[in-house]
């Protein structure tokens, strides 16, 4: 079993690594965007010398000076220069080839030197941006989980126990309805209708360091929108495992044994046919996150996903960021997918990974 | 039935006894693999009518853009955001193209005669529906000519021991007259005082008295201030912090009876009273608005209202000369003056010619000269009826109902691509994975899983930054991943099928990979293929939509030229995101498009279930 999860373990960082390298590689070959602002700019430039991803050098020879000036020398795709002292010299910023920035950058990013921001705010090492808005997805997003867990089990139970009753009916068609559309779309018809013409609730995320009720009435309508889809899934899948394991021959022994009918269930069907939904459990973790970014758009929440789609500005991309958020992102996305694997063998004793023969 | 118990013997024959059964044809019809298929498929209700729906919106979207004859291509800013308007159902007051107006400002001038309720300003009355008409009344504290009444506070602030304000207008002042200033409340922290003064336009100052009380003041005006216009001052002086003075109105008149003083500001043209020294501020309190709530004909608010213009004479000859019949139709406003005005017949471009405007000499000997006219705004920009707008118009003033349509065209198109292109990909790599195996099947397995593992935004990041939004960028996103589900059903599909007899022999036949994979095996896992295939086209939509809404579709001047036709480049996605930008003020942009992108998944999802159940292989021949 340990050298199974050791080589997972491994597996999921060659991918987050061969990820987070095709990522960085193509960022340096698309065109770049520093920080607008002058100063900003060339604190920005000092700070890549200092990590290596560029060099320096002050050319004072007049005729190259005007070369430069005149376009006559073409610098090398990203590079920079500002005139300094009455025009006499030139400060010239070049990139190192990409090979040396490559090896550079995961020597940077081996010690946990990620960059800094150049767009949204320039100059920000990008962890601390990142730093402050994963709190406010990661509390979004668990609320959903808890709030969706208990709700699909409970449809799910429900709907095989009176299979083909009109429960289980409008049940199914309420899972059809909610796994069929958009989350984005039923978000709007939430805000829509709850924000705006009932006006019960916030119609869109109050500002920051709110607190108790208020804190509360604004998760409830984000919260809503990310569940809803995920509810009629679990819904579906436990109502298919259930209604197997029921008709499975170990049920109806324990039935003549004289168990009670929610005994028999309880004891010993849910626990069975638990062994398929864990998994998916885990796995709904990240689609609840790739969903959040949706909804946190619309609601204008301040957490990771609208980060990402700001830092995604058509023209105005701010790469470091992008890069840090896509490491958050894949990361937890191959960390699920690794519970997920493992998780087959604690809920379900007969599979044995990975052991020995 | 007759008794089938006790059956008389000679009823018994044999079938077949002086004939011998070689070759007979089955009686029953050979059921193939799509026929049985089809009827699995037939026998659930549900289904069948999700697959009608389904197809009505396929057919809606491919032929209401291509027949409609409403505007949903240009820009039409004049008729933007007009509600939704259907026929007969605006009879009975749904979709009726009303706007529910809510707590609009009222100046309470006007008056319907009808309910004796207030109406709202700019506003036109023909058109608001009085049924709907509710007034209320609210407090505020704007400095706005709508708010009547209440009082003016003048407060200290900081260490200042002075402010004064002054009035807004000049007044004209004369020996004889009182100015009267009524206080309502003045606090009382000790030492304070109000002095009023008269400032004219030299910069003057004439002062008038001090008050110490609060209550009504008069002060007459003596002969030593001059006959002349002065402006109003007041000035509160105090040492105590935050002293206070609450200003009901101030009042020039001769005679202090009289109804109508020559001057008299209160609430708002009181607080339009201007500080000029002091550290404090002046604020108003208590002041009343009513508000008016109701339902507006915006649809003939908008094109039956009658605008009147001049226009050159040589545009005017040019509309009647364009327009056989205008002119002989004409009738004289006035009948005894035939050079007069005209009343022009019904459905020419003018309505009525008011009058001949004055001749002007103009260069070379020529003669400038206009008419006034009268039209009808509607008629000029090209509804001569009031539109049905099925589901409102855009912000740009574009037939929402067509613009949905064509977006789901273009979703449409881009799903059926996306998946033709996902599905061919996956089969190819899966089908290569399978036969092969071994190595070749590790690697491309891995290959598989990393680019499966790539989250969605990443892959957004990667192909934005390298090829800019568009079109092809749009596709590679929803490629990129799409078909790894089709591959590794094909896989397994391969790897069941490969080790059979009649692979062996049709190899040992010298038959080449190529014809092995796509003529042998594929056939005989096509069915799995289908299933997994099926819901392949409502999740491209789903994500292209989704993606559309983010903003990395298509979008405004993208559309996507396939040569004989064109489709938009605003998918529903798109129409969306705009509609969201106004989705309080303006809710029909995101519910109508919102409703039927719905309905288009919830049936493309349940006939693509049924489709999947009905063509499902371990299915097959069960009821």
């Amino acid at each position: 079993m340990l050298r199974y999860i050791i080589i997972r373990a491994i597996w999921v960082f060659i991918i987050l690594f061969t990820v987070l390298s095709i990522n960085f590689v193509i960022f340096k070959l698309a065109p770049n965007f520093p920080p607008t602002d002058q100063d900003q700019r060339e604190i920005f430039y000092a700070r890549q010398v200092a990590d290596g991803y560029m060099t320096e050098r002050v050319v004072t020879d007049p005729q190259e000076k005007a070369d430069i000036q005149n376009n006559v020398i073409t610098l090398p795709k990203g590079s920079y220069y500002i005139t300094e002292q009455n025009n006499t010299r030139l400060r010239v910023w070049e990139p190192v080839p990409i090979s040396t920035q490559y090896f550079q950058w995961v020597v940077n990013i081996s010690q946990n030197n990620w960059g800094v921001s150049t767009r949204l705010r320039p100059n920000v090492p990008v962890f601390t941006i990142l730093g402050e808005r994963i709190p406010v997805t990661l509390r979004l997003n668990l609320i959903a989980l808890f709030v969706y867990i208990p709700v699909g089990f409970f449809f799910g139970i429900i709907a095989a126990l009176k299979k083909n009753s009109i429960a289980d009916n409008a049940i199914s068609l309420g899972v059809m309805v909610f796994i069929s559309i958009p989350s984005f779309v039923l978000m709007l018809f939430l805000v829509l209708v709850f924000g705006y013409q009932l006006g019960w609730l916030p119609f869109r995320f109050p500002a920051a360091d709110v607190t108790g009720a208020r804190f509360y009435t604004a998760m409830v309508l984000p919260v809503l929108g990310l569940s809803f889809g995920s509810i009629a899934g679990l819904t579906r899948v436990t109502r298919a495992e259930l209604s197997e394991v029921l008709t499975s021959e170990f049920v109806l022994l324990a039935r003549t044994k004289g168990l009670s009918r929610p005994q028999a269930v309880i004891r010993h069907a849910m626990r069975n046919s638990l062994v398929p939904l864990v998994p998916s459990i885990i796995g709904s973790f990240v689609g609840l996150l790739s969903g959040s970014v949706i909804i946190e758009r619309i609601y204008s929440i301040p957490g990771t996903g609208r980060l990402y789609l700001d830092s995604l500005q058509n023209g105005s991309y701010d790469f470091n960021l992008l890069l840090a958020l896509g490491a958050f992102y894949t990361g937890i996305g191959l960390l699920a997918s690794l519970l997920v694997d493992l998780s087959y063998g604690i809920v379900d004793p007969r599979i044995r990974m990975g052991g020995r023969k | 039935m007759a008794d089938q118990k006790h059956i008389d013997q000679s009823e018994f024959k044999f079938v077949q006894k002086d004939e011998k059964l070689f070759d007979t044809k089955f009686e029953t019809k050979p059921i193939g693999y799509f026929k049985d298929a089809m009827i699995r498929f037939s026998k659930n209700r549900v289904n069948v009518v999700a697959a009608y729906i389904l197809f009505t919106i396929i057919l809606l979207a491919i032929f209401v853009p291509i027949v409609t004859t409403k505007n949903w291509e240009r820009q039409q800013p004049e008729v933007a955001f007009l509600p939704a308007r259907v026929p007969l159902l605006d009879r009975l007051g749904i979709l009726d193209g009303q706007r529910k107006y809510t707590d609009q400002v009222s100046d309470g001038t006007e008056i319907d005669p009808e309910t004796g309720l207030y109406l709202p300003n700019n506003f036109i009355p023909e058109y608001i529906d009085k049924g709907s008409l509710r007034n209320t009344i609210s407090y505020g504290t704007l400095k706005d000519p709508n708010y009547v009444g209440g009082t003016n506070i003048l407060q200290l602030e900081g260490n200042s021991t002075a402010i004064a304000i002054r009035s807004g207008d000049f007044v004209e002042l004369e020996e004889g007259m009182y100015v009267v200033l009524d206080i309502e409340q003045l606090s009382a922290l000790g030492g304070e005082s109000i002095s009023v003064s008269l400032r004219n336009a030299d910069q003057v100052v004439y002062p008038l008295g001090d008050i110490t009380t609060a209550g009504v003041h008069e002060f007459q005006i003596t002969n030593a201030v001059p006959d002349g216009e002065y402006r109003i001052l007041i000035t509160l002086s105090s040492t105590a912090l935050r002293t206070n003075v609450v200003l009901k109105s101030v009042t020039a008149t001769s005679d202090l009876e009289a109804e109508e003083p020559e001057y008299y500001a209160d609430g708002y043209l009181l607080s339009q009273y201007v500080i000029i020294s002091g550290s404090g501020n002046y604020t108003r309190r208590d002041a009343m608005v009513i508000r008016v709530t109701f339902k507006y004909d915006i649809y003939s608010a908008l094109l039956e209202r009658t605008i009147r213009t001049s226009v050159d004479s040589t545009v005017y000859y040019q509309v009647l000369e364009d327009n056989p019949g205008m002119l002989e139709g004409a009738t004289l406003i006035d009948p005894d003056n035939p050079n007069g005005g005209l009343i022009f017949p019904e459905g020419y471009p003018y309505t009525r010619m008011i009058r001949r405007g004055s001749i002007i000499p103009g260069p070379g000997g020529t003669q400038i000269y206009s008419y006034v006219v009268e039209y009808r705004y509607g008629t000029s920009i090209g509804f001569d009826e009031l539109p049905y707008f099925f589901f409102g118009t855009d912000g740009e003033g574009r037939d929402l109902f067509a613009l949905t349509w064509a977006g789901i065209r273009t979703s449409l198109f881009i799903g059926f691509v996306v998946s033709m292109i996902n599905i061919t990909i996956g089969v190819v790599y899966g089908a290569i994975e399978g036969y092969y195996g071994g190595t070749v099947d590790l690697l491309m397995e891995r290959f598989a899983e990393i680019v499966g593992r790539i989250p969605y935004l990443v892959v957004l990041t990667i192909f934005y930054a390298i090829l800019g939004p568009g079109f092809l960028t749009l596709v590679l996103i929803l490629i990129i991943s799409g078909w790894i589900g089709i591959a590794s059903v094909t896989r397994t599909q391969f790897y069941r099928y490969k080790g059979r007899e009649y692979v062996l022999a049709s190899r040992t036949l010298g038959a080449k990979d190529a014809r092995l994979i796509f003529r042998h095996i594929l056939p005989n896992g096509i069915g799995t293929i289908i299933t997994a295939s099926v819901l392949i086209i409502p999740g491209v939509i789903f994500t292209e939509s989704t993606l559309a809404f983010l903003g990395f579709g298509l979008g405004e001047g993208q559309d996507i030229n396939l040569g004989l036709f064109t489709l938009t480049g605003r998918s529903l996605g798109v129409i969306l995101n705009k509609g969201q930008e106004s989705l309080n003020t303006y809710p029909h942009l995101v519910v109508f498009p919102a409703i039927i992108v719905s309905i288009l998944m919830i049936t493309f999802n349940m006939f693509g279930n049924a489709l999947r159940d009905a063509f499902n292989p371990s299915l097959r021949g069960a009821e």
